[in-house]
C-alpha cells in the first residue's frame, strides 16, 4: 500500500451489468429485436409463405456466403480498415476454381489452392496498406477493378463449366439435412469468433483498431496485423467463391457484382464499426440474417430487385447512424 | 440569487455509468476575479466545467447567469452566453491554419459567399497571438506546431470570443516557464479588464500566484471556497486530499541510501539529425536519472529512440552488457528488458475501446497464451496483482479505461509496462496532468523500483519534481546534453541555467 487509503473508502461495486446493458449490449438487442420484427412482418405479410422450413433453410443458404466473407471482412473493419474488393474476388477465385479443375485436380487440392491464391492477393493489398500507408478504401477499390477485369479478360467474359461433382457439391450439396455452405459457414463463424475473442492475434486486432499508436508502443507489429487481415479476408473470398462457383455450376466473371455492399451492410448492422476497435462475429451473423431475410422477404411479396437495392442502402445508412449513437453510450464523452 | 455572480451553478449532480461525478456542487463566479478550481484527479473539476461549457448536462441543479436560472443546451449556447473553454486536451483541427482555427465558424459573413478574406483574418490572428507574444505565423498549418505552440494558439482563440469567462484547463501543463509567465500576465491583463477566469491546475506554486479564490472539490463533492490570502499552500493539500501528505513530497530529495550497482544501460553517441546529437550517457542499477529541459529540447524523441520506436542515424547502445547499434522495435526493446511509458497516454499509452485487464495485459500476452490461446484464469490473476499493487481505483479490471481518472489512467499506463518486467524503465512525464495524491503515489513507486535494483530514467518537466525524484539529473537543451549533476549538487536555477 504506497499511501493509507481515504478513511471510509469502499472499492466502488460497479454493477457490471449496468455498464454492459448500455450502448453495445443495447444495440446487439437491437439488432435481434429488429430481426424478430422482421420475421414477423414478412411471415404475416406473406400469409405464412416466408416461415416455412424450406424458405429458412433458403435464407440460410442464401446468407451462407456473405456470413463467411464477412467474417474476413469483421477482421479488417476491426483494424480501421476496410476490403470494398471482396465482390470481385468472389468472381476471380471462382474462375481460379473453374480453371484448375479443368485440369482434373483433386477437388479438395482445387480449394485450397484458390484460397492460397486470393490469400497472396491479400497479402498484397494489406502490404500496400501497411508499408505504403495508402488508405484501404481506395487500394480496395483499385482491387476491385482489377480483380474483376483480371477475371474478365481470361474467361473472355464467359462463365469456364465445372463438371467435378465434388466441388459441385460444395455449392449444392447437403450435409444431412442442411445445405453444405451453411455447414461451412458455422464453422467460418465459430472459428472466426473463437480466434477474435480468445486468441493472442484476436486481441492484437482490436488493440491496432483501437489505437494504433498505442499498439505500436505497446510493442505490437501493427503492419503485420494489418497484412494478416487482408490475407484473411482474400483466403474467405476464396472460399465463398469456390462454394459460388459448385452452385453455378461454372466460375463466372460476372458473380458477386454487388456482393460488397452486403457483406459490408451485414458487419455493420452487426455493430462493427468503421472507426475501428470494436465489433464481433455474433453481430455480423445476426447483420448478414436482417440484410438476408430482407432481401427473401420482398423477393416472396414480389417487389422488384431493384427497390431491394433502395432497400438495402437505407438500412447501411440507418445501421451507421445507430452505431454513432450507441458508441457514445457506451463509452464516456465522446470518443478521442 | 443575484449577489454579483456572473454564473452561478447550484446543487449539481451528474452520474456517469459506475461513477458520481458530481454531488450537490456549488460553484459561484463573480467578474473580474481568478477562480482556481482544485481537486485530485476524478474529484469532478473537469465534469464541472463541461457542465458550464455545454458539454453535459447536469442531472440535479441549477445553472443562474446573472441572477436568472438558465439551460446551457451545447458548446456553442455557451459560447453564446460569453463562455470560452481552452481544455488540456486541446480542441484544434490539426490540418487547418493557425488563422482558420481561430475563427473556425466566424469567418467573415459578409464575405463568405465570395471568398474568405484571408488577409483580414490573418491580421486579426496576428493581434491575439502577439498579446500572447507568440511567435507563430498565422498562416502555418497547426499539425506543424508543438503542444506549446497548439496550447497558445487555443488561448488565443478563447480571446478572440471576447467572451466575460474563459476556463482553462491546466493551461500550463506543456508551457514552458516563459510562456507561463506571460500566460500569467495575460490573465492578470483580462482580469482587470473585468472578465472572469476559472483556473483549473494542480500547480499549486500557480494558483499562489495569480488566483483571488480558491474552491476544493473531493471525490465529487464540495469541500469548500475560500479566498486565497485565507489559505496557505498546506491547507489546499489537506481540504484536497483528506489526509496527510508527508513531507517528503514537499521537500527536497533526501540522501539515497541505495547503492548503484552495475551499469544497465549505456548510451553511445545517439545522433538523430536535428532532432538529438552526441547523447551519450550511462543508467545504473538501482539509480534514477533524472532528464530535464525545456519542452522541444529533445527528451521525449532520445526516450523513443532507445525503445526502438524512431530509428537514430548514428549511435550504439548496449544493454546489460550486450553491444547493439539500435533497437528496431518496441517489441526489442521489451525483450531486451526495457520498458516505457510514454509523454502522451490518450495518444499513444491507452486503448479505450479496452478495458483495465485488456490495457495491462496488452504487452505481456505471452505470459499466459499457449499456441495463440489466452488462458483467462492466469490473465486475471496477473491483473489483480497490479491492480493491487498500483491500488488502481475502481478495483474493477472490467471497467473500460475512458471512465477512469487521469491519475488512474497513468497507472493503467505503467502496470502495463512493469507487467514486462522490465530492468530499465523510461517514464516520460508520468505525472502529467495528475492530481497531488497520485503523483505522490508515483514517485513512491518509483523510490520502490529503484530499491529492487532497476535503473529508471525520469524525464519531467517540472523542477520541483526532477529535483524530489532523481538521484541523477542529465539536463537537454536543444537536442545537446547540456550538463549533468547530482542531485545534492542541483538547484532549479542551475538547471534551468542550462536548459535555456
Amino acid at each position: 500500500m504506497l499511501l493509507k487509503k481515504k478513511k471510509g473508502e469502499e472499492p466502488k461495486d460497479l454493477n457490471k451489468n449496468n455498464i454492459k446493458f448500455k450502448g453495445f449490449q443495447l444495440r446487439s438487442l437491437g439488432v435481434l429485436l429488429a430481426l424478430i420484427v422482421l420475421v414477423v412482418f414478412f411471415s404475416i405479410m406473406s400469409k405464412g409463405k416466408f416461415i416455412t422450413i424450406s424458405n429458412i433453410l433458403t435464407v440460410a443458404r442464401q446468407i451462407s456466403l456473405a456470413a463467411i466473407v464477412g467474417v474476413g471482412l469483421t477482421f479488417v473493419i476491426i483494424t480501421a480498415n476496410v476490403d470494398i474488393a471482396v465482390g470481385s474476388y468472389l468472381a476471380l477465385s471462382g474462375i481460379i476454381a473453374a480453371a484448375i479443375l479443368y485440369y482434373g485436380v483433386h477437388w479438395l487440392l482445387v480449394l485450397i489452392i484458390t484460397m492460397l491464391i486470393m490469400s497472396v492477393i491479400g497479402l498484397l493489398v494489406g502490404t500496400i496498406v501497411a508499408k505504403q500507408k495508402l488508405n484501404s478504401l481506395i487500394i480496395t477499390i483499385a482491387m476491385m477493378g482489377i480483380a474483376r477485369g483480371i477475371g474478365l479478360a481470361y474467361t473472355g467474359g464467359a462463365p469456364i463449366y465445372i463438371k467435378n461433382e465434388a466441388f459441385i457439391s460444395l455449392g449444392t450439396g447437403y450435409i444431412g439435412p442442411i445445405p453444405t455452405p451453411v455447414v461451412i459457414a458455422a464453422v467460418v463463424l465459430l472459428i472466426g469468433q473463437f480466434v477474435l475473442r480468445k486468441t493472442k492475434f484476436g486481441r492484437y486486432v482490436y488493440a491496432v483498431g483501437g489505437n494504433q499508436e498505442a499498439a505500436i508502443t505497446s510493442g505490437i507489429n501493427a503492419d503485420r496485423i494489418k497484412i494478416i487481415v487482408f490475407m484473411i479476408s482474400g483466403m474467405l473470398s476464396g472460399l465463398a467463391g469456390s462454394i459460388l462457383a459448385g452452385r453455378l455450376f461454372s466460375g463466372n466473371p460476372t458473380a458477386g457484382e454487388g456482393f460488397e455492399l452486403d457483406v459490408i451492410a451485414a458487419v455493420v448492422i452487426g455493430g462493427t464499426s468503421f472507426m475501428g476497435g470494436v465489433g464481433n462475429m455474433w453481430g455480423t451473423l445476426l447483420g448478414a440474417f436482417i440484410v438476408g431475410i430482407i432481401a427473401n422477404g420482398l423477393t416472396i411479396l414480389g417487389v422488384g430487385y431493384f427497390y431491394q437495392l433502395i432497400a438495402k442502402g437505407f438500412i447501411i445508412y440507418i445501421a451507421i447512424l445507430i452505431d454513432q449513437q450507441t458508441r457514445e453510450a457506451g463509452l464516456k464523452g465522446s470518443r478521442v | 440569487m443575484n449577489n454579483g455572480d456572473i454564473f452561478a451553478m447550484n446543487n449539481i449532480t451528474k452520474v456517469f455509468p459506475g461513477v458520481k461525478a458530481l454531488d450537490k456542487v456549488t460553484f459561484e463566479v463573480k467578474p473580474g476575479e481568478v477562480h482556481a478550481l482544485v481537486g485530485e484527479n476524478g474529484a469532478g473539476k473537469s465534469t464541472l466545467i463541461k457542465i458550464l461549457s455545454g458539454i453535459y448536462r447536469q442531472d440535479e441543479g441549477q445553472i443562474f447567469y446573472k441572477g436568472k436560472e438558465i439551460e446551457i443546451k451545447n458548446p456553442r449556447h455557451a459560447q453564446e452566453l460569453g463562455i470560452s473553454t481552452i481544455y488540456q486536451e486541446l480542441n484544434l483541427c490539426n490540418n487547418l491554419t493557425v488563422a482558420d482555427n481561430i475563427f473556425l465558424g466566424r469567418e467573415d459573413s459578409k464575405t463568405i459567399l465570395k471568398y474568405i478574406d484571408e488577409s483580414s483574418l490573418v491580421n486579426k490572428c496576428k493581434k491575439y497571438l502577439d498579446m500572447l507574444g507568440a511567435d507563430i505565423n498565422p498562416n502555418m498549418p497547426v499539425y506543424k506546431l508543438t503542444v506549446a505552440q497548439k496550447q497558445l494558439v487555443e488561448i488565443a482563440k478563447a480571446l478572440s470570443y471576447e467572451s466575460e469567462v474563459i476556463i482553462m484547463d491546466e493551461p500550463t501543463s506543456a508551457l514552458t516557464l516563459n510562456e507561463s509567465e506571460k500566460l500569467f500576465n495575460i490573465i492578470k491583463f483580462l482580469k482587470n479588464s473585468g472578465k472572469s477566469i476559472i483556473y483549473i491546475s494542480h500547480r499549486l506554486e500557480e494558483v499562489f500566484k495569480i488566483a483571488d479564490i480558491v474552491t476544493v472539490i473531493k471525490d465529487g463533492k464540495l469541500v469548500g471556497t475560500k479566498l486565497l490570502k485565507d489559505l496557505t499552500y498546506k491547507d489546499i493539500v489537506k481540504m484536497m486530499v483528506g489526509r496527510e501528505i508527508e513531507e517528503k513530497y514537499l521537500g527536497r530529495h533526501t540522501v539515497s541510501t541505495r547503492t548503484h550497482g552495475d551499469v544497465l544501460l549505456e548510451v553511445k553517441n545517439f545522433t538523430k539529425n536535428k532532432v538529438f546529437e552526441n547523447i551519450s550517457f550511462k543508467l545504473y542499477a538501482g539509480e534514477i536519472l533524472g532528464f530535464s529541459g525545456l519542452v522541444g529540447s529533445g527528451r521525449s524523441e532520445l526516450m523513443r529512440a532507445i525503445f526502438g520506436l524512431d530509428y537514430i542515424d548514428s549511435g550504439k547502445i548496449i544493454v546489460k552488457g550486450k553491444e547493439i547499434s539500435f533497437i528496431k522495435s518496441s517489441r526489442e526493446a521489451i525483450e531486451y528488458g526495457i520498458g516505457m511509458s510514454t509523454e502522451d497516454r490518450k495518444k499513444d499509452g491507452l486503448f479505450f475501446n479496452f478495458n483495465i485487464r485488456e490495457n495491462v495485459t496488452i504487452s505481456c500476452l505471452d505470459k499466459f497464451v499457449k499456441f495463440g490461446y489466452i488462458f483467462s484464469g492466469k490473465e486475471n490473476s496477473i491483473v489483480k496483482e497490479y491492480m493491487n499493487y498500483l491500488s488502481i481505483n475502481p478495483p474493477n479490471s472490467e471497467i473500460k479505461v475512458i471512465n477512469l481518472s487521469g491519475g488512474n489512467q497513468q497507472k493503467v499506463v505503467i502496470a502495463k509496462l512493469l507487467a514486462t518486467a522490465p530492468d530499465i524503465l523510461i517514464f516520460d512525464e508520468p505525472t502529467r496532468g495528475i492530481d497531488v495524491g497520485s503523483k505522490s503515489e508515483i514517485y513512491k513507486l518509483t523510490r520502490k523500483l529503484a530499491e529492487q535494483g532497476k535503473g529508471i530514467i525520469f524525464v519531467s518537466s517540472e523542477l520541483p519534481e526532477i529535483l524530489t525524484i532523481s538521484d541523477r539529473i542529465i539536463v537537454m537543451n536543444k537536442g545537446k546534453i547540456a550538463g549533468e549533476f547530482e542531485n545534492k549538487d542541483a538547484t532549479e536555477e542551475k538547471i534551468m541555467m542550462l536548459a535555456v
